[in-house]
């Protein structure tokens, strides 16, 4: 009897620890709850102030000059001596100013026509401060009503794959480029044998050539407004 | 008897203050590293379809052949003469055939003779175009390359050519400095050359506006 009087001691004992557990915890989470409630419900002070801000845009567009159809098109059996004008108008249609024009060629294949500085193809670029005013057809003939610039002397295909061209330094916003795009099998000597054509020769080659023009921003300025 | 808070529910308090803390500064970081990573800004035209040009270059050439129709094999021509007991042998024809994709301007021919058996004198090798198909004569217009002797044949450039790709000009070679002969061969080897530059043998230069 005494014995089982003890045992029910101990019971209530460990029911009471339970509780003071149960209350310990809810008293945690309602410190955790004031803790939170004090953050948020300090005192604040705000000013405001708004200010619009929108990102330039750089935009390079390519057309053909008129009558010309520009790029795009096949210009077969070229021999040595044999040019081609291309008239282009490039434009920076953007909103912000330009630096560093720069022209790259690329073809595909790798033959003589844009691996060899030699004998390979060669680019010039002059610019016209107008539209250039084209006579098409072979010989054909071209003037420009405003002032011409040379932009590109004749550069191998080969190096411009590797080194684009420097075309200009700067292009301001809205401004165009009209370009004359000279391409040029140039002069060699080969000898053709019997019908045989001599080892590495340049005869009967093919390639598609991408022009690829390319701009960068101008130079980030600093504003005080 | 007085509930006592246990030490574990400080310390749950302490963390999750912790935890608010940490989530709250990165916030503010973030803004300036952003600022400060601005990138430029490039713009390329070109190299999309359209934009491409497709150059290809040309292929000159000739080449002497007996074929009258097709696309001859490409090589040098031999002709073989035999000599007659009192003569010189009749003449043989033969075509320069424009095996390239331009006009050719002038090409240049290089005749060699090889000779065997009793042949008595020195026997020459003469190539005579026409402007239509050689028979026993030119009916049209005939117009001498060069005459070559001997083994040791001289380039000689004429611009009597088959201009148009593909086309064909009829040649007699015609063998002569032959006197008495006595089971005798003449070989005649007949080469053809068209340069590009030195001389200019193929059309000349354009410049094309496209």
């Amino acid at each position: 009897m005494r014995r089982a009087t003890q045992t029910n001691g101990e019971g209530k004992e460990t029911h009471r620890r339970r509780w003071t557990y149960l209350i310990a915890g809810v008293f945690g989470v309602g410190v955790l709850s004031l803790t939170g409630a004090g953050v948020y419900a300090g005192l604040t002070a705000t000013a405001t102030g708004t200010q619009t801000v929108t990102s330039g845009t750089l935009s390079l567009t390519l057309s053909p000059t008129s009558p010309s159809l520009g790029f795009g098109q096949t210009i077969s059996n070229m021999a040595p001596g044999d040019q081609n004008n291309t008239y282009v108008k490039l434009t920076n249609g953007g909103t912000l100013a330009a630096t560093g024009l720069t022209l790259g060629v690329t073809g595909t294949g790798s033959t003589l026509l844009t691996t060899d500085a030699v004998k390979g193809l060669a680019v010039a670029i002059n610019g016209c401060s107008v539209a250039w005013t084209v006579v098409l057809g072979t010989p054909g003939s071209a003037t420009c009503g405003g002032t011409t610039t040379p932009l590109l002397a004749s550069t191998p295909v080969a190096t411009l794959t590797t080194t684009p061209g420097s075309l200009a330094s700067t292009m301001a916003v809205s401004a165009s480029l009209f370009l004359q795009v000279n391409l040029t099998l140039p002069n060699q000597s080969e000898n053709t044998l019997n019908g045989v054509a001599p080892g590495s020769t340049i005869q009967g080659l093919s390639t598609t050539l991408t022009y690829s023009f390319n701009e960068a921003q101008r130079t980030a300025q600093i504003t005080t407004s | 008897m007085k509930p006592r808070v246990p030490a574990i529910a400080y310390a749950f308090c302490a963390c999750f203050l912790l935890v608010l803390g940490a989530l709250a500064f990165p916030v503010m970081d973030g803004f300036a590293s952003t600022a400060a990573g601005a990138a430029g800004i490039t713009a390329t035209a070109g190299g999309a379809i359209g934009q491409t040009t497709l150059a290809a270059g040309a292929t000159w050439g000739s080449i002497p052949t007996t074929l009258t129709t097709g696309t001859p094999p490409a090589g040098a021509l031999v002709q073989t003469f035999t000599t007659s007991l009192l003569g010189s042998p009749g003449p043989q024809t033969f075509f320069s055939y424009n095996s390239g994709n331009v006009d050719l301007a002038a090409t240049t021919y290089t005749v060699t003779l090889a000779q065997s058996g009793l042949i008595v004198g020195t026997p020459t090798a003469t190539l005579k175009t026409c402007t239509v198909t050689w028979t026993a004569t030119c009916s049209g217009t005939s117009t001498t390359i060069n005459t070559w002797t001997g083994g040791a044949g001289t380039p000689t450039a004429t611009t009597v050519v088959p201009v148009t790709p593909g086309s064909r000009l009829s040649i007699q070679t015609s063998i002569g400095g032959v006197g008495l002969s006595l089971g005798g061969t003449i070989t005649v080897t007949i080469s053809t050359g068209v340069n590009s530059l030195t001389p200019r043998q193929i059309r000349a230069a354009v410049t094309t506006n496209a």
